[in-house]
């Protein structure tokens, strides 16, 4: 296959911007994830502090952080659709197209789940 | 160019479980984000109401699936990015190890967990 210009990474564009914000929310996934195993395993310690630690966790500060994580897990995850298209041989032609399809669709998801998380800032605990 | 490619730093096999564990992850963080956090009108987590979720096998599979395959692609990821500031090969095998050691820890400690609620 003869690659043309346009087949050739520049490093710039939109599609260095995909790269960036698969990185930054790659990072910030991991710094979760590692918490995120830490907290749960608070449940070798039984209910007596589990149940604390996660009404908590429950409080609308970490409803609203919540949101923000699936902000960071739906766009690392549609972005990943199209990163594991590119290495199939697909779309690379068409990337910037597909990448507003698919962050269309992460703003679509992200709006329905803070409509659903919405009254969690307002629960009594 | 192909000193750049990934799949040449981190070994093929590498570059191609993280592809397969995306597609894996894709079903089961997607499962557990919804069953977790977004069917309206929910209760409160607690330890008692995880108790009832993973007495199902399914559950434990999907929870136990879950947290393998997403230790493997967090830290298989990291390990790309450190990789791409251009590390000597014996910084490379020290982070390899040192990722390694930490994705089977929190592996062990994740199954310890999910066994605490089951027994």
């Amino acid at each position: 296959m003869k690659l043309t210009k346009r087949d050739v990474y520049l490093g710039r564009g939109l599609g260095m911007w995909a790269w960036l914000l698969h990185r930054v929310t790659a990072l910030l996934l991991v710094f979760y994830l590692i918490l995120h195993i830490l907290v749960i395993s608070s449940s070798l310690g039984g209910s007596g502090l589990f149940d604390p630690l996660l009404r908590l966790l429950q409080t609308p500060l970490f409803v609203l952080l919540e949101m923000g994580l699936t902000a960071a897990v739906l766009i690392h995850g549609l972005n990943g659709i199209r990163i594991v298209l590119f290495d199939l041989g697909l779309g690379v032609r068409r990337q910037k197209e597909i990448f507003a399809v698919l962050m269309a669709l992460a703003g679509a998801l992200w709006v329905w789940a803070v409509l659903v998380a919405y009254p969690n800032l307002f629960r009594v605990l | 160019m192909s000193e750049t490619l990934a799949s040449k730093a981190q070994g093929v096999w590498a570059w191609i479980l993280q592809r397969v564990s995306a597609v894996v992850l894709l079903l089961l963080l997607g499962i557990h984000m919804f069953v977790m956090h977004y069917i309206p009108g929910e209760p409160l987590i607690e330890f008692a109401s995880v108790q009832v979720r993973v007495k199902s096998l399914l559950f434990q599979v999907v929870d136990a699936g879950l947290l393998g395959f997403v230790l493997y692609h967090a830290f298989n990821g990291l390990r790309a990015i450190i990789f791409d500031f251009g590390l000597s090969e014996g910084w490379q095998r020290a982070i390899n190890w040192v990722l390694i050691v930490a994705g089977a820890s929190l592996f062990i400690l994740g199954i310890l967990a999910l066994r605490s609620f089951i027994e």
